[in-house]
């Protein structure tokens, strides 16, 4: 009787790690995703395989960069070393690195929105001469002929010859998966924990001049606003115009996620800001001058720009920040 | 084993069933042996064919040598990856492409379109002649090149200047997707003509030699590309 017990508990959670495996938990009170999760259902072996791809410069052409190079958790998916992306042969790009989470519910990506598609983003950064600057063609090779490779593709797709099809989706399989929704806010939301009474004030203050922007529960609306920041006559960016050609784009970037903002330093999409006080000085003073913000130059005083930073860090999520499953895999370090 | 006298007297006096075995047989016939369309391209200059890293001579502007020609050519009506080709003059077999009977082909016309439409280009990655390692895939941007051509014209002077179209958008107003239609085709094996030497004469002289990103020039060139396919007179 014991024993049938036994097994019929072990029958259970065999069942439901099954269950857990394939599918994809949509945090309460959130939209549904925009990436077709039916057309690539996420495994466990998918993820890592993505995982690994993810953390290994065997994409970049030197083998020096990979995805984590510009993308390192601790920096919430973003990079803190420099305002500009940092590619191979210590080549500077002409923007931030964006921060990587919650793609699912991300219709475009890169600052100017140019792609449109989360298993077609790999394709950016690995053949741009200033981040990997690889090929397609050469990646596909490189992994082929890899023992470690042909095994985690077979475990994956039952198939260990990679292609691009299998190589893009293990990448969004594993990206996918950097959901960030424990932070303080969210418990609030759930009705765990409440607001301390400076965090209630900065979250007015939010709700008040920022929310229309960055609007919750993902913290962005997704949309390309220009919040007035100068232009950089370096770089010289235009923004979404490249895209579009329209010029009612010009200038426009993408409203980035303000989830673990803390930590996604440096800000804008060219990151001039390093500091939180150093965006929110910015968005309170008269050269705020973008479409949504023209004539709304957020008056704060010194006490109010403190209750919004105060807020603005209960969106730091360090279940997210510091999960060991989206981290550096141990298996990069082992010879193959 | 049946005789054929059996098989007349079977015949006979069964004849209904008979006729049901006839019904599904005729059914079954044009998916398999008339369902089929041959479609060859053939790129040309005044009427002939040409071959690519060859220079031909152009009145308006001296010798044209054509080095690249890739173009997507899908099937009209049909937005599933399976609908698209990729012609590729490099690979001539390439330029012969064999599909399923269309319904308005049993009206004596033929349909496809030039390019790649919106749905696919936003819709994730594909394989097969949308595979991005065919070097047709924007990776600066989402976004396939439905029409790449490439080479260098020598004016008269001895002057040469390179030409490279990259043609393709799939943002409104700038979609490159065009579609073609030929009417009264008199069989299922065509012909296809492409007329490079009216197509590169006109966007020599009006636009940029180097066209590579979507917007304006890309959609109005790649307008022009489509409306120089034509049928060619022996049909076979």
């Amino acid at each position: 009787m014991k024993n049938r017990g036994l097994l019929l508990f072990i029958g259970v959670v065999c069942l439901m790690s099954f269950i857990v495996k394939d599918t994809y938990q949509i945090p309460k009170a959130w939209p549904e995703p925009i990436y077709p999760i039916g057309k690539n259902e996420l495994t466990i072996n998918k993820v890592y395989l993505g995982r690994i791809l993810f953390y290994d410069p065997i994409l970049s052409v030197n083998h020096t960069v990979s995805c984590a190079s510009c993308h390192s958790q601790f920096n919430a998916f973003t990079h803190a070393d420099h305002a500009l992306s940092h590619g191979i042969y210590d080549s500077i790009g002409t923007r931030n690195s964006p921060t990587l989470m919650n793609l699912a519910w991300q219709p475009y990506f890169m600052w100017d929105g140019a792609i449109n598609h989360l298993d077609m983003q790999a394709l950016a950064p690995i053949s741009h001469p200033k981040e990997m600057g690889e090929s397609l063609n050469h990646v596909l090779q490189k992994l082929g002929a890899s023992k470690r490779y042909k095994s985690l593709f077979y475990k994956a797709w039952k198939d260990s010859i990679p292609t691009t099809e299998t190589l893009l989706k293990s990448l969004s399989s594993f990206m996918l998966t950097l959901v960030s929704n424990q932070s303080k806010y969210d418990s609030v939301q759930l009705g765990l924990v409440a607001f301390t009474d400076q965090e209630q004030r900065g979250y007015a203050l939010f709700k008040k001049h920022c929310n229309s922007c960055h609007t919750e529960p993902l913290f962005t609306n997704y949309q390309f606003e220009a919040n007035g920041i100068k232009v950089n006559a370096h770089l010289n960016d235009f923004g979404r115009y490249a895209i579009t050609h329209h010029p009612k784009d010009s200038f426009k970037f993408k409203t980035p996620t303000l989830r673990n903002v803390e930590y996604s330093f440096p800000y804008m999409h060219d990151g001039r800001f390093e500091s939180l006080n150093e965006v929110i000085q910015f968005y309170a003073s008269s050269s705020s001058i973008g479409d949504k913000t023209k004539g709304r130059t957020l008056h704060l005083d010194a006490k109010e720009k403190v209750d919004l930073h105060v807020f603005l860090l209960t969106l730091t999520d360090k279940q997210f920040l510091f999960n060991r499953s989206y981290g550096y895999p141990m298996e990069l370090n082992t010879k193959e | 084993m049946i005789s054929k006298p059996e098989l007349f007297y079977f015949m006979r006096t069964n004849k209904l069933l008979c006729f049901f075995l006839f019904q599904i047989a005729f059914m079954a016939l044009p998916l398999k042996s008339i369902g089929q369309v041959k479609l060859s391209f053939v790129p040309t200059i005044g009427g002939a064919e040409i071959s690519l890293d060859k220079e031909y001579l152009l009145k308006e502007l001296g010798k044209v040598t054509f080095t690249k020609l890739k173009f997507y050519f899908g099937l009209a009506g049909d937005t599933s990856s399976k609908s698209y080709f990729l012609i590729d003059l490099e690979k001539k077999s390439s330029c012969l492409v064999e599909f399923p009977l269309q319904k308005n082909s049993l009206n004596n016309e033929f349909a496809f379109w030039c390019g790649v439409d919106s749905f696919t280009n936003t819709s994730g990655v594909y394989m097969g002649a949308l595979d991005p390692l065919n070097g047709m895939y924007w990776t600066w941007q989402s976004g396939y090149i439905g029409i790449k051509l490439e080479g260098q014209i020598r004016s008269m002077n001895g002057d040469s200047v390179s030409f490279e179209y990259h043609l393709g958008g799939y943002q409104n107003p700038f979609l490159v997707c065009y579609p073609v239609a030929f009417k009264n085709t008199k069989s299922s094996d065509l012909l296809v003509g492409l007329d490079l030497g009216r197509f590169i004469s006109f966007a020599y002289q009006n636009f940029p030699k180097k066209v590579m990103t979507p917007g304006q020039d890309a959609y109005l060139l790649g307008k022009i590309f489509s409306e120089s396919f034509y049928l060619l007179d022996n049909e076979k």
